[in-house]
């Protein structure tokens, strides 16, 4: 029995279409990551697994029971960290931990909670005085309380600073460690990347790929990054469409500030390109390689794979300027190879 | 049973806020005043019987608006901010939500008119005036089922709606309605029924209507019990029935809406 199914859930708020058929597994066990971009309906997803909303169409079971015929046994099993909460204004943060445990009925401490999501210290304050970052910690408090089955976490690492970012990490996996299948959303990829062993995009209300990571990777056809800073006064961009040119090159990101670089390649193209960048009258200053991360995977699945959004979907601002600038050079895209966005970190992790 | 511990949530928010403290002690000074006036009249010679008289046309305005205002915005509040996006991480349902959040108002409601007659009355009874206790329970009896309609009708307002303004609005126009305008009711409606016209006498169903609001019918209910008068334009069973309504049926209304709405 798997822990989450959806089946063809669709979501309308008036004429406009969140999630247009939402079919996916989560099998027990998993550290599922849930990626996409702002507004691409992560977060209607969740609210409908949870019973926040109700679909328009479709089925959701968690851990084998039907979440809209019965929500309050789910809940018994899951714990959830959601999004866009503010804590109970007159209660501690302690308050806060003892209240889920009297809700679910279990005889945890809460001394050991607030010192897991490392809130030591602060548990005696009034909860509203928290920052959002400790906010955060305190519903995951909240959500662990009680060793649940799945863990759902609605963007967990929102407002968190890196320590707190590292304790989530590190939580998530002793949570899975446990046992426990974990589910979260995320835009920001490293997150995903350091934790889960499998993903699912969505986009436009559409799921476009679920998959584990390395055949994620081998579908994209980088298996290599390559990252190269340029010496000398050759064009960053010309240089760029010298390299783009050769076979086994996937993608080619340019940072012209910093005079870089961003290829991906298959393994065997690597000392072509470094080859082609000298040719095409290119000073290399330093080199790296490592594997494809997540996020051009990422940029690359959001910008090239998918349905343009149909008449009624939302299309969010940054996402249609991502396309604009597509459709400019869509001449230049020869089939398989895409464009990936230029500056993939500031478009997809603001 | 996780509606008492919401309802627990409730009233330690109250206390945590100290909102319980401000609404007893609302209660303390008004319910306060009416007992120092009784003293004074009754050293002039008037009877200390005068006492429940005044508290119960002082509760006719008060009790409303008390409940009306503990209760218009317990449920949208919560989902406007969250807070309900929290709690259902929990194995908790939103009826738990609905029921757990209108007796627990209901108890801070209760506990402020508690406290407000139990101060006044021993002012008056160190006043060394012997008071109608058995008038007193009643009053007390009545005051707290108004109190529970009243905060119904806020719980039911506030589990349709989705905006914090139009809660507030709605609670005030029902305020205004039912407390001070329902007179108006029975006789548009004959008069619209008509044909635009008053008839000769009133159909039989005017009393009915007019019973209809809740104040009126704790009225016609109060009437009963303090005369001990059962006879009246509208049957005692009728009246009891409305309260009835207004206490159970309007927030369950008011839940349907709000377990088939989005959070």
């Amino acid at each position: 029995m798997p822990a989450i199914e959806l089946d063809g859930v669709e979501k309308h708020f008036g004429d406009v279409t969140a999630l247009r058929g939402i079919d996916l597994s989560v099998e027990r066990g998993d550290v599922f990551g849930f990626l996409g971009p702002n507004g691409a309906g992560k977060s209607t997803t969740i609210d409908i697994m949870l019973n926040y909303s109700h679909a328009s169409a479709g089925s959701v079971r968690v851990l084998g029971t039907d979440v809209a015929d019965d929500p309050v046994a789910v809940r018994r099993r899951i714990g959830v960290l959601p999004e866009g909460f503010e804590p109970f204004e007159t209660m501690t943060g302690r308050q806060h931990v003892q209240f889920a445990i009297e809700s679910k009925g279990v005889d945890d401490y809460p001394e050991e909670i607030i010192e897991r999501v490392g809130l030591e210290g602060a548990e005696d304050r009034p909860a509203s005085g928290y920052s959002k970052g400790m906010a955060q910690r305190l519903a995951l408090g909240m959500a662990l309380v009680g060793e649940p089955d799945l863990l759902v976490l609605d963007e967990p690492s929102t407002g968190l600073d890196p320590h707190g970012v590292r304790r989530m990490r590190e939580i998530v996996r002793e949570e899975a460690d446990r046992g426990a299948t974990v589910f979260f959303s995320s835009h920001i990829l490293e997150q995903v990347e350091a934790v889960c062993n499998r993903v699912g995009i969505l986009r436009y209300g559409e799921l476009i790929a679920v998959d584990s990571l390395e055949h994620l990777r081998g579908t994209v056809g980088a298996e290599s990054e390559l990252t190269v800073e340029l010496a000398g006064p050759a064009s960053v961009t010309a240089v760029a469409d010298a390299v783009r040119s050769l076979e086994g090159v996937s993608q080619v990101a340019e940072h012209d500030r910093e005079r870089t670089l961003v290829v991906g390649c298959t393994t065997g193209a690597k000392l072509a390109v470094l080859d082609e960048i000298r040719a095409s009258g290119g000073e290399i200053g330093d080199f790296s390689t490592g594997e494809t991360s997540l996020e051009e995977l990422f940029v690359s699945y959001t910008d090239s794979a998918g349905a343009k959004p149909g008449p009624g979907q939302r299309r969010p601002e940054g996402r249609a300027r991502a396309d604009a600038s597509r459709d400019a050079d869509e001449t230049s895209d020869s089939g398989t190879e895409s464009t990936p966005d230029p500056q993939p970190s500031t478009e997809v992790s603001r | 049973m996780s509606w008492s511990l919401i309802a627990r949530k409730e009233v330690g928010d109250s206390i945590r806020s100290r909102q319980l403290f401000v609404f007893a002690g609302l209660f303390v000074l008004i319910f306060g005043l009416a007992g120092y006036a009784t003293v004074r009249s009754a050293r002039r010679g008037g009877s200390p019987g005068e006492f429940v008289d005044l508290l119960t046309l002082i509760s006719m305005i008060l009790v409303p608006v008390a409940g009306l205002s503990l209760a218009h915005e317990a449920i949208v509040k919560r989902r406007t901010n969250g807070q309900w996006r929290l709690m259902l991480g929990l194995p908790h349902s939103r009826r738990d939500l609905v029921v757990g959040t209108y007796l627990g108002r209901y108890a801070i409601l209760a506990v402020s008119v508690l406290v407000g007659t139990a101060v006044a009355s021993l002012f008056v009874l160190v006043s060394g005036f012997s008071l109608p206790w058995r008038a007193l329970a009643s009053f007390l009896a009545l005051t707290l089922v108004l109190a529970l309609v009243y905060v119904a009708i806020g719980i039911t307002v506030s589990a349709l709606v989705r905006s914090t303004t139009l809660t507030a609005f709605l609670a005030f126009g029902s305020f205004l309605l039912f407390v001070f305008a329902w007179w108006i009711v029975p006789d548009a409606v004959v008069y619209l029924v008509n044909g635009l016209e008053m008839p000769a006498s009133s159909p039989w169903w005017t009393p009915y209507l007019e019973a209809l609001s809740p104040s009126a019918a704790h009225e016609r209910v109060s009437d009963a019990v303090t005369t001990g008068d059962a006879g009246g334009d509208v049957p005692l069973w009728f009246a009891t029935l409305v309260l009835a309504g207004w206490a159970v049926i309007a927030p369950g209304v008011g839940y349907l809406r709000f377990r088939e709405t989005d959070l």
